[in-house]
């Protein structure tokens, strides 16, 4: 059985249906689960070359970080005033990347979108490592991380406290809660997977890795119950902590006065861009997955379709933030909002301005075309296209708004230093790194609602238009 | 399958529709006397009724353009009910007249003298006025009647012919739709509410205003489906499952309203600029913060824990009673917004504003049911109909449901 999936199946684009043809719950199991069961030496190629390229990335990170630690944040290119830079800007750039996994994994849950099923695994597992890599820019941004306890409210002797007023400090809460409720959510909806691969297994030492991770999972109506209550509970939770930690990182900047970041829209574009960009970092790491490992039958064009109109839409809604900000700054009749407008479009960094209008707004119109959202290609160069443009997002509004604020004798100029540019890559290849090893390690996608799909669907496809309602779980 | 209209259905229709525009038309003339009494009060009474009435219209045509979009089934059976609020609008831009009329009572900046006296104003003075604000007004409506009026041809044309092909031409129109709708509405918020205090200005505002009418629309159609489908006005009762999903949209815009609202404030509060903060300080002053905290608790705590559980959303007859408070305290809402611009010294409340709320909600609601009894209750030619029906009752023998109500109303 191992040997059949090393070799390539013939392709077959499945546009209407979640399945490819000819699935049953056996190939199924034996697709997803046989990746991980694999010997490594029979792994396709991709993933040997993707996880020592991203070894050597995480090495530039590890570098990076001790010499950060053992100079200080000098070697960075942040001055007065643009005392942030690329720490805030990479840290809400990842953590706005975590949002896409938690919104498939649970809120399309709650809205029983049956769509989910192939990828939320996929997803929750970049959402956990998205927020490692943004969770660690706050704890090093200081270059003393051995003072970070300085974050957490506690009694010491000093009767200092933190400031419970800024939402840097509700960032700590928000952002660890986020991150324990996802991984839970996220290995709770891998037990019945791991059980799954420890019956599969035939070494001993994987049934017993497998065995000890499954936490005792037999299957049974009992086991299922609680699973499906402690799923729904879990998506309920992490509903609103999705919302609440973008909204509170759009607080770190709105709450102040300066022009660019005092924005009362800032909350809801903020959430529709960390889930635009999340959307596009899903498919930028599915569409390779799923060429090395075969998996167009479970990964079906009508997947990249929807994911494709989520960004769309998502996408919108950030280009309504665009205008409003743009419009209210004209409107306020202030000179330094209106200032704030002429040095986006003609000052120093206007390019930078343009590029984010030209990557997040202009070439993602694309995606209205339902030809264009099915051309893996295509979309693939989109989702790219997306990912800069949102880091453009934040670079435009740190740097833009910071380096010339309302006395000109303080203005200056920011240039990210080449540690900075390490850190950063360096970042993806934790990413990378981590995601590589869960794709080896555990079933990439849900194995059982895949074949609970595939109950409901009855085998074949080409049916469930319409109603993803009937047959619930809930 | 095809659902005609029976003539008994048409007749309940038509008499709610007489006795609405009725009501309408004495509140109005009523609201003539009131003007001639008290001036400029009908003039403020008029734009909090206005901006009110106007959620219901919008509120329809928005969530119309999100139902041909998405395609749920959940919006199939809302079809009817939301062209019916959505074709409103020609009345809607009819009824805009006596706020030209009332310009100078309502927006300051509509004086020569006030805007050279003040900085600020003149500044704006490009975008606030008088022919310009004319003429975004006429382009507004011409934006929304135009979508709606497309999709209500397209609508009747599929109707007619059965082919639902037409439901791409639907997207077609409403995808680009919504973008205009919300770019014109953000702009019409700012016209008519936010500039009758035109120092201020807020990003957010328009997006609550978006909020409100999402949970007013989903409120009312909670509503109009009870009601119909109680006197038998469908051809089948509407399945728990569909209410139930209605009463989860309104739940969510709920929060969804709560979080807009609270982001604006403290977003407001911790920047602590005199330009802004005192917007909110006409609003939480002088027994203004009455209404302010019946927002905090009515608009939010108390109909989140209410809603909460999943037992609150499936009961019918509960269902229906929050979705009228949620439309009562919606009405809180507005007046809070736009009255304090005018009584910013005290809390204010005239017989004026009691009477035009009758008096557009009348002519509204008569135009609404005039749309609504004009053709059949829900869509013809739809498979997914009788889907609907199947799944009613398939609904018994579905072993895997926990819920009671699912199968008994």
């Amino acid at each position: 059985m191992q040997s059949q999936r090393v070799q390539k199946p013939p392709v077959v684009e499945t546009t209407d249906a979640f399945l490819g043809p000819n699935q049953n719950y056996e190939s199924v199991t034996a697709k997803i689960g046989n990746i991980v069961l694999t010997p490594l030496r029979r792994t396709p190629w991709g993933w040997p070359v993707g996880f020592v390229l991203a070894g050597i990335g995480l090495l530039v990170y590890l570098y990076s970080l001790v010499v950060l630690f053992s100079v200080g944040v000098g070697i960075w290119g942040i001055n007065i005033p643009i005392a942030w830079g690329f720490d805030i800007i990479n840290f809400v750039w990842w953590i706005g990347i975590g949002h896409a996994g938690t919104l498939i994994s649970a809120i399309l849950l709650l809205f029983r979108q049956d769509w989910r099923t192939s990828i939320n695994r996929a997803a929750e597992a970049m959402t956990i490592f998205a927020v490692a890599c943004a969770g660690i820019y706050p704890l090093i941004h200081t270059g003393r991380p051995w003072l970070d306890y300085w974050l957490l409210p506690y009694p010491g002797t000093l009767g200092m406290w933190p400031q419970f007023r800024s939402p840097l400090e509700w960032d700590v809460f928000a952002i660890s809660t986020y991150a324990t409720v996802s991984v839970l959510f996220w290995f709770i909806g891998l037990i019945p997977d791991l059980a799954s691969l420890r019956d599969r297994a035939t070494n001993i030492w994987v049934r017993r890795f497998y065995g000890l991770l499954s936490l005792g999972w037999r299957g049974g109506a009992r086991d299922w119950n609680r699973y499906e209550m402690v799923s729904l509970i879990l998506a309920g939770l992490s509903t609103p902590l999705v919302l609440s930690v973008h909204s509170i990182i759009s607080f770190d900047f709105a709450v102040s006065q300066l022009p660019g970041w005092h924005v009362t829209v800032f909350p809801p574009y903020f959430v529709a861009g960390a889930v635009y960009c999340g959307f596009a970092m899903v498919i930028n790491l599915l569409v390779p997955i799923r060429r090395w490992f075969g998996l167009h039958s479970l990964i079906t064009m009508k997947h990249f379709d929807l994911m494709g109109q989520v960004m769309l839409a998502s996408g919108l809604v950030v280009a309504y933030g665009y205008v409003s900000e743009m419009f209210y700054a004209w409107y306020s009749a202030n000179i330094y909002e209106y200032f704030l407008i002429v040095n986006r479009t003609v000052g120093p960094y206007a390019w930078s301005y343009w590029a984010l209008i030209a990557f997040n707004i202009v070439i993602p119109q694309l995606l209205w075309f339902k030809r264009f959202r099915t051309n893996l290609p295509l979309l693939f160069f989109i989702s790219i296209c997306i990912n800069i443009g949102m880091w453009f997002e934040r670079w435009v509004i740190v740097v833009l708004s910071l380096h010339r604020d309302f006395l000109p004798s303080s203005w200056d100029t920011y240039t990210p230093s080449v540690w900075d540019w390490a850190t950063y890559i360096g970042s993806f290849g934790l990413f990378f790194f981590l995601f590589f090893l869960f794709i080896r390690l555990l079933p990439m996608i849900s194995i059982f609602e895949v074949r609970d799909l595939l109950h409901k669907t009855g085998g074949h496809h080409g049916q469930d238009h319409g109603d993803h309602g009937h047959g619930s779980k809930a | 399958m095809v659902f005609n209209q029976s003539d008994a259905v048409r007749l309940t229709l038509q008499r709610f529709q007489r006795i609405a525009l009725i009501v309408g038309v004495a509140a109005l003339l009523l609201g003539i006397v009131g003007w001639f009494m008290s001036g400029s009060q009908f003039f403020y009474s008029y734009l909090f009724a206005y901006f009110f009435w106007m959620l219901f219209a919008m509120g329809g045509l928005l969530v119309l353009m999100i139902e041909s979009v998405t395609d749920g089934v959940w919006g199939l059976m809302l079809r009817r009910h939301l062209e019916s609020a959505a074709m409103t609008l020609p009345l809607m831009a009819l009824l805009f007249v006596p706020i030209i009329v009332g310009m100078g009572d309502l927006y300051i900046w509509t004086h020569p003298e006030e805007v050279a006296a003040n900085y600020v104003i003149a500044r704006k003075e490009p975008y606030l006025n008088t022919p310009f604000f004319l003429v975004r007004a006429v382009i507004y409506f011409v934006v929304w009647i135009g979508l709606a009026y497309m999709l209500y041809r397209v609508s009747n044309e599929r109707d007619r012919t059965g082919n639902l092909e037409l439901r791409a031409r639907m997207r077609s129109i409403a995808g680009p739709g919504i973008v205009a709708l919300a770019l014109t509405r953000m702009l019409a918020a700012t016209d008519w509410g936010m500039s009758a205090e035109p120092e201020w200005f807020s990003s957010m505002y328009p997006v609550t205003f978006i909020a409100g009418m999402l949970v007013t629309t989903f409120a009312f159609a909670i509503i109009v489906m009870t009601i119909l489908s109680k006197r038998n006005m469908l051809p089948y009762a509407i399945p728990v499952d569909r209410l139930h999903d209605l009463g989860k949209f309104m739940f969510a815009f709920i929060v969804v309203w709560a979080y807009i609202n609270f982001s604006q404030y403290l977003i407001i509060w911790s920047g602590n600029i005199p330009e802004e903060t005192f917007w909110y300080g006409h609003r939480l002053e002088h027994g203004w913060e009455v209404p302010a905290l019946m927002l905090l608790f009515g608009h939010f705590f108390v109909p989140f824990f209410l809603l909460l559980s999943r037992h609150a959303k499936r009961n019918i007859n509960f269902l229906s009673i929050m979705a009228a408070y949620m439309i009562g305290i919606e009405l809180v809402f507005v007046f809070w917004t736009i009255m304090p611009s005018f009584y910013p010294d005290g809390f204010h409340i005239h017989w004026l504003d009691v009477v035009m709320l009758v008096a557009l909600g009348g002519l509204w609601l008569g135009v609404y049911a005039r749309n609504l009894a004009s053709r059949s209750l829900l869509p013809l030619h739809d498979g997914r109909l009788e889907l609907l029906a199947q799944q009613q009752q398939s609904r018994h023998g579905h072993g895997g449901h926990k819920d009671p109500a699912a199968a008994g109303h």
